[in-house]
C-alpha cells in the first residue's frame, strides 16, 4: 500500500512537473496572472506530492515493511531507527529521491517567497525549475523507482552498508544535496532572465542571496564529508581527490567566483555574460557531479553501481549545457555594455584575477578527473590521476588565490594609487615577512610551507590592520569603544565583515591543509605487548586487545598507552570492526586532538593466534583541527553575510 | 540566430559529451594487464601435497594458471568447468596449475574437496606470485605456452570450452589479440 | 600598471619554482619511510583512490612487503616503480607520468592559468584605455555646485527593483554614485587614502552625480499615474523585440530534450553488463537494485513457462537468451541445470546449479538440484544431507518442506559411501586405528591343490556401489600362508589423502604372476560373503573358492 501511494504520487508529481512546464509558454496567450497562478501552484502541487511520497518511503523505512525492495535492501530489523531514516539517502534510488525533495522545497519556497514579485520572470523560473523536477521525477518514477516491489517478502533486510552507520551519515548528504540543489535557484533565475531579457538590479540581487545559500551548504557539506573521512574512515587523511569528491567541490569554485563577480557587476555594470556563464557552469557541475557518482564511468569508493540512470544523467547535462549556453549565445547581444575600468591596479582587476585562478582550478580539477577517460580514448593507455597530481598541481593555485585573498579585500576600487597601496598593505606586508622569517629561525625551511604561512599571516594581517584603522576611524568620529566599533561596522558594511570573516575562515582551514600535508609523521610496526613505538614527541606503548561482540558486529580493540613529552595521555583504543556480511574488516581509528597537532592511532592487524600482538600505525598531523575551526568561522561570517542587520540603508543588501 | 557562436558553443561542449558518452563503453574499474606476449615470471611453489613447483618445471607444455580464493563466487562458479577441462586434457602435454591466494590452508583445502579438484594446486604465501603477475581480481586465468610466454589471460569465471580452446592456441603459440573477460572480484 | 606585472610576474616565479620544489620535509633514511614514500605512489588495486601506504586491504600489504623487499635488495625507487609499471600497467601509478599523453595533463594547467591571466590583463588593458578615451572625449567642464554634491547624498526614494524605466536605471546609478562616495569617505578617515587621491575621486564621483542629474532632468515628464495595484496585471504582456518568441523556444527545447533523451536511450543499450557488487568499498550496497531489463525478465518468465510445459528446447533457447544478456543469472542456471537433469547429463546439471550457487548461494530451487544431484548421481550423502538440512531451515513449513523432509529421510545415515575422492590432501584426518577391516583368508578345501606357492596375494577394496574404475586400497601379500590374517586400512589407500572409510566390497585373489592387473586363468579369487563391509569391522572372512577361467 505503501509503496503504490509512494508510486503513484511520484507519478502525479511528474504530471504537475509537465504542467509547471507548460504553464509560462501558454500564458502569453491568455491572462497572465491566471498563468502565473497556475505556475505557482503546479510548484506547491509537486510540493505536496515529493512529500508525500517521501514520508511514504520513510514510514516503510522505520516501519521495516519488508515488501517494498528498497527497504529490503537497505535496512535490518536490527537496524536502529535513526540509520534507518538514513537509509533514505543510503543507496541510488533513495538519494535521487532525497534530492528530488530537496528540489522542490527550495522551488516552493522560491515561489512563495516572490509571489509578488518579478512578474515576468517568475513564470519562466518555474519552468526551469519543472524541468529539472521532472527529470528527476521521471528518472524515480520511471527508472529508479524506490517504491518497487518484491515478492515473496523476506523475512529480513540486507540492511544498510556498515561503513554508512555512522552519525554523519545524517548531516554529510544532506548537506551536501542542498548545496547542489541550491545552486538551481540562480540557475533557474539566470535562464529566467535571459529568456525574458533583464540581467540586472532585481536578478543580481536575488540571485547573490540564493547563491550564497547554497555555498555555505556546499562548504559545510564538503568540510562534514573531509571530517567524517578524517575522523571515521581511519586512513588519516581527509581528502583523497576522488572523482566523486571532485564532482562535489568542483561547482564550489564557479560559486565563489561568481559571489566576487557579481561585485564588479553590482558596481560597474560589466562582467554579464560572464557571470551568465559561471552560474551555468555552477548548476552544470552539480548535474554532472550527479551523473559521475551514478553512472560508473569512472571507477570511485563513493559511487553508486551503474543503473540504466547514467546514460539519462548524460542525457540532461546534455540538454542543459547546450540549452542554457545555446540560449546565451542566442541572448548575448541583449546584454551588450560598456565595459571601462579605470586603472589596472584596483579591486576591479584584483577580482578578475580571482575569477580567472578560481576558473584554472576548475579547469585542473576537472582536466584531473576527465583525464583516465581521455587517455584511454585518444591514446588507449590507462591511466590514474590520484592525490600527488592534485596537490602538485592545485598547490600553486591555491597559494596565489591567498595572494589575492590579501590584496583584493582592501585595496580600493577604480583606482589604487601608489600611496594608498603603501597605506594599505605595508604593514601587514612587513608583519608577515616577519613572521615568515620567525618561522624560518624556528624550524620550518622548505619553500613552499613558508611561502604559505607568509602569505596566509598576509591575509589576516591585512583585515586585522584594516580592521583596526576603521575602528580607530569610529572612535574618532563617534567615540565608539572596540566591540561597539564592530557592531557599528558590521551594521553599515555587513558584505565586507562577513567576507573578511569568511576569508579569516579559509586562511584557518588553509593553514590546517598547510600543517598537515607538509610536515605529517607516519610510523607502522608490530607491536607485541608492552613494546613501544616512538614517533615525533610520542612514545605509543601496547597494552593488550580486547575482543567485544556487538548488536552489530564483532569488535577487536587494541590499547595504546599514549605518553606526550613524557606525560602519560591515556589510554587509546583504535578497533577493528567485523561485519558478518563484509569480507573484511571496518577499521575504526581513534584521534586526539589539541590545537597544534593531532595524534592518530590506526588498528591495521593483530595475530590471531597471538593475542599479545598488534600491528599499529601511527600518525601525527599538525594542525588539523584549524580546518575544522576555520569551517564554524566561514559558517559564522556567512550568517553575518545574509542575516538582516541592517535599521538604515545605507549600502546595497 | 549567431550561427557562429553557436557552433562554438557546439564545438566546445560537443566533445566533452562525446568523451563522457565513451565511458560507457567501458569498465571503470578493468585494468588491461601489460603481460599478454610477455614471458611468464618464474617462481616457485608449495603444493597442497607438499611438493616444491616451479615454472620452470612446466617448460615445455601448455600452462593453465588460475588464481583463485575459497571466498570468491565466481571461482565456485567456475571450478567444475576448470575440473571438467582438465579430466579431458589430462593426458595431453598440459598441466593445470591452481593458486589459492588470500586463503587459509583448511579453506582452500575444503573448496578443492567440495569441487572435486584433481589437478595441481598450490597456495601463494606472501602475495608475491599475485604480485608478479599483476592480479587485481579474481579469479583470474593465465595461458601460458610451451616456451613460457603468456599467451592470453582472463579475469573472472571461465567456462570449459574456452579454457581448452585457449589452451590449444598456446600449445601451438599463437598470442591472442584481447584480454578475456567473465564474472570476476575484486581481490581483497 | 607596473605594479600590477610586477605583481603577476611575482606570481609566474612563484608557480615555477613550485613546480620544482619538493613539498615534503627531507626523507629520512629509514627503510620504512623509504617504503611509504614510494608506496603513496603506487595505486591500491582494491581500494579505488587510495595509494598502498593508505590503503588497509590486504592486497596493499602484500604490495608494500614487495615494494620493501625490493628496496632492501637495493633497487632505485624509479625501478621499483618500473617493475608494478611492468605488471599492472601505467594505472598503477598515481601520478602520472610525464610523457605521451600525460604530458597534456601536467602541461595544460600551468597554460590555462597562464593564458588566462595574460588574456585578463589585456582585456583590462583595454577597458582601462577605452575609459581613457571616453574621459578624454567627456570635456572637463566641472562646475560643480553645492547643490549638485547634496543631491548626491540624499536619501530620494528607491525605485522598485523590477522597475525598468529609464528613470529607475538612472536612480539606481545614483544610489551607486552615493555609496562610492561614503564608502570613499570612510576610507579617507581611517585613513588608507591620502589627500591628493581622495579629493581626486571624489572629484571624479561628483562629475559623474552631476551628468547623472543632467540626464534625469532631461528625461520626459512621467505620464499620468494610472497606478493600477499589478500594473502588468490585466493587460497582455505587449510584444517586445526583446522578447523570445515562444515557438522558437519550444522548438529548441524539444529539439535538445528528444537529443537527450536519444542519447540516455542509447548509452543504456550500448552499456556492457558490467561487474555491480564488490567493485567499490561502499558499492556493495549503493547499488542500486540491480534488477535485469524487461527484456531478460521477459525472456526469464517465457523460459520458466516453456518448463513448466515441459517444453524444453524452447526453455534452453529463452534460458540462452537470458545468459547472453545477464551471465550470471541464478535462476536461469538452476533451470538449466534441472533440464540437464532431465536429459540425463548429471555432470553439466551440477555444474549449473553451482554457478546459480556461486551468485546466490540460498536460491532453494538451485540448493534442491544440486542436493537431488548429490544424492542420487554421485550419491554423496553426506554432502547432500547437508543441503537437505540446510534448506530445510529455509523453506517455511507447506507442501515443500514436506517434501525435503521426506528424501531427507531417505537417505541413508552414517557415513555412506562416498564417491571417489580424488584430491590430494595431505592433511586428511589420520585415520583412526578402527578405520580397518581386518579379517581371515581362507582357501576352499576342493581348490587347495591348486595353489601356487609363488603366487601373491592381492586382496583388493573397492566402494560399495563402484562396480569398476581403481580400486580404493589394494594390499599385496608375497608367498602368503594361509590361513591369513589380514589388516586392510589407512595405509592401503591407492589415492594419497582417500579416506578408508564407509562401506567396502573386498575381493581377494591369488594371482599367479603377481601382476595386480591382469588376471591370467588359474588365478584364484574369492569375494567377501558378507559383502559390503563397514570399515571398522573385524572378522571379515573371505574364502578363496573361485578359480578363474
Amino acid at each position: 500500500m505503501i509503496a503504490a501511494l509512494g508510486h503513484t504520487s511520484i507519478l502525479l508529481a511528474f504530471l504537475a512537473a509537465l504542467v509547471g512546464i507548460a504553464s509560462p509558454l501558454i500564458a502569453a496567450r491568455f491572462e497572465p496572472e491566471r498563468f502565473r497562478a497556475v505556475a505557482r501552484y503546479s510548484i506547491f502541487g509537486q510540493f505536496a506530492l515529493v512529500t508525500l511520497a517521501a514520508a511514504a518511503l520513510i514510514y516503510g523505512l522505520i516501519a521495516t515493511d519488508f515488501s517494498i525492495k528498497y527497504v529490503a535492501f537497505n535496512t535490518t530489523r536490527a537496524t536502529p531507527i535513526y540509520y534507518r531514516v538514513t537509509g533514505l539517502w543510503g543507496a541510488l534510488e533513495g538519494s535521487l529521491l532525497l534530492w528530488e525533495w530537496i528540489l522542490i522545497i527550495f522551488a516552493g519556497i522560491v515561489a512563495w517567497v516572490y509571489r509578488k514579485r518579478h512578474h515576468e520572470m517568475m513564470p519562466w523560473v518555474v519552468m526551469i525549475f519543472s524541468i529539472v523536477s521532472a527529470f528527476f521525477l521521471g528518472v524515480i518514477g520511471f527508472l529508479s523507482n524506490p517504491f518497487e516491489t518484491v515478492s515473496p517478502i523476506p523475512l529480513d533486510g540486507r540492511g544498510l552498508n556498515p561503513l554508512l552507520e555512522d552519525a554523519n551519515m545524517m548531516t554529510h548528504p544532506p548537506l551536501l544535496y542542498t548545496g547542489f540543489v541550491g545552486l538551481t535557484v540562480p540557475f533557474a533565475f539566470a535562464m529566467a532572465a535571459l529568456i525574458v531579457g533583464k540581467v540586472d538590479e532585481a536578478w543580481i540581487t536575488t540571485t547573490r542571496r540564493w547563491t550564497i545559500i547554497a555555498w555555505f551548504f556546499l562548504t559545510a557539506g564538503n568540510l562534514v564529508g573531509a571530517w567524517w573521512s578524517y575522523h571515521v574512515l581511519g586512513w588519516g587523511g581527509y581528502w583523497a581527490w576522488d572523482p566523486v569528491e571532485n564532482a562535489a567541490f568542483m561547482p564550489w569554485l564557479p560559486a565563489t567566483a561568481f559571489l566576487h563577480s557579481v561585485q564588479v557587476q553590482e558596481r560597474r555594470r560589466m562582467l554579464k555574460v560572464w557571470n551568465l556563464s559561471l552560474i551555468i557552469v555552477a548548476f552544470s557541475l552539480t548535474i554532472f557531479g550527479t551523473f559521475l557518482t551514478r553512472s560508473g564511468i569512472i571507477s570511485s569508493i563513493h559511487a553508486f553501481s551503474s543503473g540504466p540512470v547514467g546514460g539519462f544523467f548524460l542525457g540532461f547535462l546534455a540538454f542543459v549545457l547546450l540549452g542554457s549556453f545555446g540560449l546565451l549565445a542566442y541572448r548575448a547581444d541583449m546584454l551588450k555594455e560598456q565595459p571601462e575600468l579605470d586603472s589596472m591596479v584596483s579591486r576591479e582587476s584584483a577580482l578578475l584575477l580571482n575569477n580567472i585562478v578560481l576558473v584554472s582550478a576548475l579547469f585542473t580539477i576537472f582536466l584531473g578527473t576527465i583525464f583516465p577517460l581521455l587517455s584511454e580514448a585518444v591514446a588507449g593507455v590507462q591511466v590514474s590521476v590520484g592525490a600527488p597530481y592534485f596537490n602538485s598541481v592545485t598547490v600553486p593555485l591555491f597559494l596565489f588565490l591567498v595572494f589575492l585573498m590579501g590584496v583584493g579585500p582592501i585595496i580600493a576600487w577604480r583606482r589604487a594609487s601608489w600611496d594608498n597601496l603603501k597605506r594599505s598593505f605595508l604593514c601587514p606586508a612587513i608583519a608577515a615577512l616577519l613572521l615568515g622569517l620567525g618561522l624560518f629561525a624556528w624550524k620550518i625551511r622548505d619553500f613552499l610551507p613558508i611561502l604559505g604561512f607568509t602569505l596566509m599571516a598576509f591575509v589576516a594581517f591585512t583585515i586585522i590592520y584594516d580592521t583596526a584603522l576603521a575602528l580607530r576611524a569610529r572612535k574618532r568620529i563617534a567615540g565608539e569603544g572596540i566591540i561597539r566599533g564592530l557592531v557599528t561596522l558590521t551594521r553599515r558594511n555587513q558584505r565586507r565583515y562577513g567576507g573578511f570573516i569568511v576569508h579569516l575562515g579559509v586562511v584557518l582551514i588553509m593553514m590546517g591543509i598547510a600543517g598537515s600535508m607538509s610536515y605529517s609523521l607516519e610510523k607502522e610496526a608490530t607491536l607485541a605487548l608492552k613494546q613501544n613505538l616512538q614517533i615525533g614527541n610520542y612514545r605509543i606503548q601496547f597494552e593488550g586487545l580486547k575482543g567485544s561482540q556487538q548488536p552489530t558486529h564483532f569488535r577487536v580493540e587494541g590499547a595504546f598507552r599514549v605518553i606526550h613529552n613524557g606525560n602519560d595521555e591515556g589510554i587509546m583504543s583504535p578497533a577493528l570492526k567485523f561485519f558478518p556480511i563484509q569480507q573484511s574488516p571496518v577499521g575504526r581509528a581513534v584521534h586526539q586532538s589539541s590545537l597544534g597537532e593531532d595524534i592518530y592511532l590506526i588498528l591495521s592487524g593483530f595475530s590471531e593466534l597471538d593475542r599479545n600482538q598488534a600491528t599499529l600505525k601511527v600518525l601525527v598531523r599538525p594542525l588539523v583541527i584549524w580546518m575544522w575551526i576555520g569551517g564554524f568561522v566561514i559558517a559564522f561570517g556567512t550568517l553575518i553575510c545574509i542575516l538582516p542587520m541592517k535599521t538604515t540603508q545605507l549600502s546595497d543588501t | 540566430m549567431p550561427w557562429r557562436r553557436l557552433a562554438i558553443i557546439a564545438f566546445i561542449i560537443g566533445p566533452i559529451l562525446a568523451l563522457l558518452a565513451f565511458g560507457f563503453t567501458r569498465d571503470a574499474r578493468y585494468i588491461t594487464s601489460p603481460l599478454i606476449a610477455k614471458f611468464a615470471t618464474p617462481f616457485t611453489i608449495t603444493l597442497f601435497d607438499g611438493r616444491k613447483l616451479t615454472l620452470d618445471d612446466l617448460r615445455g607444455k601448455a600452462v593453465f594458471l588460475n588464481f583463485w580464493a575459497s571466498w570468491c563466487p565466481p571461482c565456485r562458479a567456475e571450478a567444475r568447468d576448470l575440473e571438467a577441462a582438465w579430466q579431458k586434457l589430462k593426458d595431453k602435454n598440459m598441466v593445470f596449475l591452481g593458486i589459492a591466494l588470500q586463503d587459509t590452508d583448511q579453506n582452500a583445502l575444503e573448496f578443492l574437496k567440495e569441487f572435486n579438484v584433481t589437478y595441481l594446486n598450490g597456495k601463494d604465501e606472501a602475495g608475491k606470485i599475485a604480485v608478479d603477475y599483476g592480479t587485481w581480481g579474481i579469479p583470474e586465468s593465465f595461458f601460458i605456452d610451451p616456451q613460457g610466454r603468456i599467451t592470453y589471460k582472463h579475469v573472472g569465471a571461465i567456462r570449459a570450452a574456452l579454457v581448452m580452446a585457449k589452451l590449444e592456441e598456446a600449445a601451438k603459440g599463437i598470442v591472442s589479440a584481447q584480454e578475456g573477460r567473465g564474472d570476476y572480484q575484486p581481490i581483497r | 600598471m607596473r605594479t600590477m606585472l610586477l605583481r603577476t610576474l611575482f606570481g609566474l616565479c612563484v608557480l615555477f619554482a613550485l613546480s620544482t620544489s619538493n613539498l615534503h620535509a627531507a626523507p629520512a633514511p629509514d627503510l620504512e619511510d623509504r617504503t611509504r614514500e614510494i608506496a603513496s605512489e603506487l595505486r591500491c588495486v582494491v581500494c579505488q583512490n587510495l595509494s598502498i601506504a593508505d590503503s588497509p586491504s590486504e592486497m596493499a600489504q602484500q604490495m608494500r612487503a614487495v615494494v620493501r623487499e625490493q628496496l632492501e635488495a637495493g633497487k632505485s625507487p624509479q625501478e621499483i616503480k618500473d617493475f608494478f609499471v611492468s605488471k599492472y600497467g601505467e594505472w598503477v601509478l598515481l601520478k602520472p607520468k610525464t610523457s605521451g599523453v600525460s604530458l597534456l595533463l601536467w602541461v595544460l594547467p600551468y597554460v590555462v592559468l597562464v593564458v588566462g591571466v595574460i588574456a585578463a590583463l589585456w582585456i583590462i588593458r583595454r577597458w582601462v584605455s577605452k575609459k581613457k578615451s571616453a574621459q578624454a572625449a567627456v570635456s572637463a567642464a566641472t562646475s560643480q555646485s553645492p547643490v549638485d554634491r547634496a543631491w548626491l547624498k540624499q536619501d530620494l526614494p528607491e525605485p522598485d527593483l523590477d522597475d525598468n524605466s529609464a528613470k529607475a536605471q538612472l536612480l539606481h546609478n545614483r544610489t551607486r554614485l552615493k555609496n562610492e562616495i561614503s564608502e570613499l569617505e570612510f576610507d579617507f578617515q581611517s585613513g588608507k587614502l591620502s589627500d591628493a587621491d581622495y579629493n581626486a575621486l571624489k572629484q571624479e564621483i561628483e562629475t559623474k552625480g552631476m551628468t547623472l542629474h543632467q540626464q534625469l532632468d532631461a528625461l520626459p515628464p512621467e505620464p499620468t499615474l494610472k497606478a493600477p495595484k499589478r500594473k502588468s496585471a490585466d493587460q497582455k504582456l505587449p510584444p517586445d523585440r526583446n522578447r523570445i518568441r515562444r515557438w522558437q523556444l519550444v522548438i529548441g527545447g524539444v529539439f535538445l530534450m528528444l537529443f537527450g533523451l536519444a542519447l540516455g536511450v542509447m548509452l543504456t543499450k550500448s552499456v556492457r553488463p558490467r561487474e555491480s557488487s564488490n567493485d567499490t568499498m561502499t558499492g556493495d550496497f549503493l547499488t542500486g537494485t540491480n534488477s535485469p531489463s524487461g527484456e531478460t525478465r521477459a525472456a526469464l518468465t517465457e523460459g520458466k513457462q516453456a518448463f513448466a510445459r515441459q517444453e524444453f528446447p524452447k526453455a534452453i533457447e529463452a534460458f540462452k537468451k537470458v545468459l547472453a544478456t545477464d551471465p550470471s543469472n541464478p535462476e536461469a542456471h538452476s533451470y538449466m541445470g534441472f533440464i540437464l537433469i532431465q536429459a540425463g547429463h548429471a555432470d553439466g546439471a551440477l555444474m549449473a546449479f553451482d554457478r546459480a550457487l556461486s551468485q546466490a548461494p540460498n536460491l532453494p530451487m538451485a540448493l534442491w538440484g544440486k542436493a537431488m544431484i548429490l544424492y542420487r548421481e554421485k550419491k554423496d550423502f553426506a554432502a547432500a544431507r547437508e543441503i537437505f538440512e540446510n534448506l530445510l531451515s529455509r523453506v517455511p513449513p507447506g507442501e515443500e518442506r514436506n517434501e525435503i523432509a521426506k528424501v531427507l529421510a531417505e537417505i541413508p545415515t552414517g557415513g555412506a559411501q562416498k564417491s571417489q575422492r580424488a584430491s590430494p590432501a595431505p592433511n586428511a584426518p589420520v585415520a583412526s586405528s578402527s578405520a580397518q577391516i581386518s579379517g581371515k583368508i581362507t582357501i576352499d578345501p576342493k581348490l587347495k591343490a591348486s595353489v601356487d606357492p609363488n603366487a601373491s596375494l592381492f586382496i583388493i577394496a573397492r566402494p560399495a556401489g563402484a562396480a569398476a574404475g581403481p580400486p580404493l586400497a589394494v594390499k599385496k601379500i608375497d608367498k602368503p600362508t594361509f590361513p591369513l590374517n589380514y589388516t586392510l586400512g589407512q595405509e592401503n589407500v591407492m589415492m594419497q589423502g582417500t579416506p578408508f572409510t564407509g562401506k567396502i566390497n573386498i575381493t581377494v585373489r591369488l594371482d599367479k604372476d603377481g601382476n595386480p592387473t591382469t588376471r591370467g586363468p588359474g588365478d584364484l579369487t574369492g569375494d567377501n560373503k558378507k559383502n559390503p563391509a563397514e570399515v571398522g569391522t573385524k572378522n571379515v572372512d573371505i574364502v578363496l573358492d573361485q578359480v578363474t577361467k
